[in-house]
């Protein structure tokens, strides 16, 4: 535990001094006037919930696959994980700090979409539901969190994670349906998009704005939370892999 | 003028050997590729989820054009990069100017940018059922590299404002491309956008050349289709010229106070 809080406070500075951290703070507002603008211009008031949800979701899917990432990826090119590698303590608990650390700003683009909608656009969704929204929220940012570790881990396999960052954005947005509900993809690709927590987490959040009953609540956050715990186990495995490898390689540098 | 072209032949080829040592050719088909066509891909949904035929091409062309801005703006990256290479020094030292070196220093992922629209326009109209007119509509990559052009001159204009601020780099790239997708006449026609808005978006890039690609696809005259184009060019070489105004005062700056440093 204790390592996991200095890995979050070491986060909290890193981000206080390095700005680009909230760069997806900076691009979500384009990303939710246009989805706005689309639905707005369509006279589509019910497509509203949509619009604001899925920037929400996008934001936290951008800070997990941007800065949560990098938290790992950014070490190893910079080449201080190698001395944290050699540290008397385990690297898992520090890492799963500084990610949850970034994680818990992944909370913010949704208070930006909500404010960006009722100042430029004079809209604001009603949310029926709220426990079952915000519960759904909670669950993603946990289940984002150990997503997250699962994808830095992976990522430190190839020399050049960069390419990859950039791949996991729009795919994942159209496979979990967070702007349109996955009932419109082709029918081979829907089965795909129950491995994707965020598909669970949208479906979930957009009921709760509906005034009907939603249904399922339970099963339907337990595969959220299921989801994110499949993700950190397999992180945590695979960051534990990959490290000794490079040990038994011989790859590990000093700079 | 021929000793500029060969010093942005080399350019182009230096910049060209960093770009392939960052993508191979199945990485950028697998990854990028697949990634900007999935883009589009995602707003054409939009437009199915909004059930209508008219909203899906809208969104479908848009988008296809406008992934294209992405990589030409790049050139915002690539530009601070050869500044922290500390080559400026030299270039200045150099009879040959150093604006070309640096105007063209994004040219690959300009290609990369025209290509991928280019492919986009090819392969994804037919899944969304959006018509296109064959063989007419041939031309529509010409007016893609059009755009993607004075895209490009736009980005270069943003790198000169932001070499003095290298840390910036990264939000200038992704604000400049974000706000030619948001208020251009991609998603939304622009006269959404409140008067003033719409009047500024006139001295952007890709909102005359996007609006001469859709008149062209929805069958307008040729007349309305070149006087966008044409309004594309010149919102394309103003701000060309801005860049090249940028790029001097940098070295003018640096001369002046001795901030032209050599090395890395």
């Amino acid at each position: 535990m204790r390592l996991f809080l200095t890995g979050l406070r070491v986060q909290f500075e890193v981000m206080r001094r390095q700005p680009d951290h909230l760069l997806t703070l900076c691009t979500l507002p384009f990303t939710a006037v246009i989805l706005l603008s689309v639905v707005l211009h369509s006279a589509r008031p019910d497509l509203v919930v949509n619009a604001f949800l899925a920037p929400a979701l996008m934001g936290l899917w951008g800070f997990a696959t941007g800065s949560a990432v990098e938290v790992v990826t950014g070490d190893n090119w910079s080449g201080t994980l190698e001395p944290g590698m050699a540290a008397p303590g385990a690297l898992h608990p520090v890492y799963l700090g500084r990610i949850a650390a970034v994680m818990g700003l992944g909370v913010i683009p949704l208070g930006e979409t909500w404010l960006l909608g009722g100042v430029l656009f004079g809209v604001t969704p009603t949310i029926h539901h709220p426990w079952v929204f915000w519960a759904a929220m909670a669950a993603s940012v946990f289940a984002m969190t150990g997503t997250s570790l699962l994808m830095a881990a992976a990522l430190l396999l190839s020399r050049n994670g960069g390419i990859y960052q950039n791949f996991l954005s729009f795919p994942i947005y159209v496979l979990s349906g967070v702007m349109v509900p996955v009932s419109y993809l082709p029918e081979p690709l829907r089965p795909f998009s129950h491995l994707v927590f965020l598909s669970w987490a949208a479906d979930l959040m957009r009921d709760s704005a509906s005034p009907g009953p939603v249904s399922a609540v339970g099963w339907r956050l337990l595969a959220v939370v299921v989801l994110g715990v499949v993700g950190l186990v397999a992180g945590r495995l695979l960051l534990a892999a990959v490290l000794r490898r490079a040990r038994e390689l011989g790859t590990v540098r000093y700079a | 003028m021929r000793d500029q072209l060969r010093v942005l032949r080399h350019a182009t080829a230096a910049a060209w050997v960093q770009y392939s040592a960052y993508h191979t050719w199945r990485t950028w088909a697998f990854t990028w590729l697949s990634r900007l066509l999935i883009q589009a891909c995602f707003y054409a949904l939009i437009g199915r989820m909004l059930g209508s035929a008219d909203q899906v091409e809208f969104l479908l062309i848009g988008n296809v054009v406008a992934v294209m801005a992405i990589d030409a703006t790049v050139v915002v990256l690539l530009t601070v990069t050869e500044r922290h290479l500390g080559t400026l020094a030299l270039m200045v030292a150099a009879p040959a100017s150093h604006l070309v070196t640096y105007l063209g220093r994004g040219l690959p992922n300009l290609a990369s940018g025209i290509a991928a629209s280019t492919i986009a326009f090819l392969a994804l109209p037919p899944l969304f059922d959006v018509p296109v007119p064959w063989p007419q509509a041939l031309v529509v990559p010409l007016m893609i590299a059009v755009v993607g052009a004075s895209c490009y001159c736009y980005g270069a204009c943003v790198a000169s404002l932001v070499l003095g601020f290298p840390s910036a780099r990264w939000v200038a790239l992704n604000l400049s491309y974000l706000t030619l997708m948001t208020f251009c006449g991609v998603n939304v026609p622009i006269s959404f956008w409140p008067d003033w808005l719409g009047a500024l978006t006139s001295v952007l890039p890709m909102a005359h050349g996007l609006g001469a690609i859709r008149a062209f696809l929805d069958g307008g005259t040729w007349s309305a289709v070149l006087g966008g184009l044409g309004l594309e060019v010149c919102v394309g070489a103003a701000w060309f010229a801005v860049a090249a105004y940028g790029f001097r005062r940098m070295v003018a700056k640096g001369r002046a106070d001795g901030t032209i440093e050599f090395g890395v």
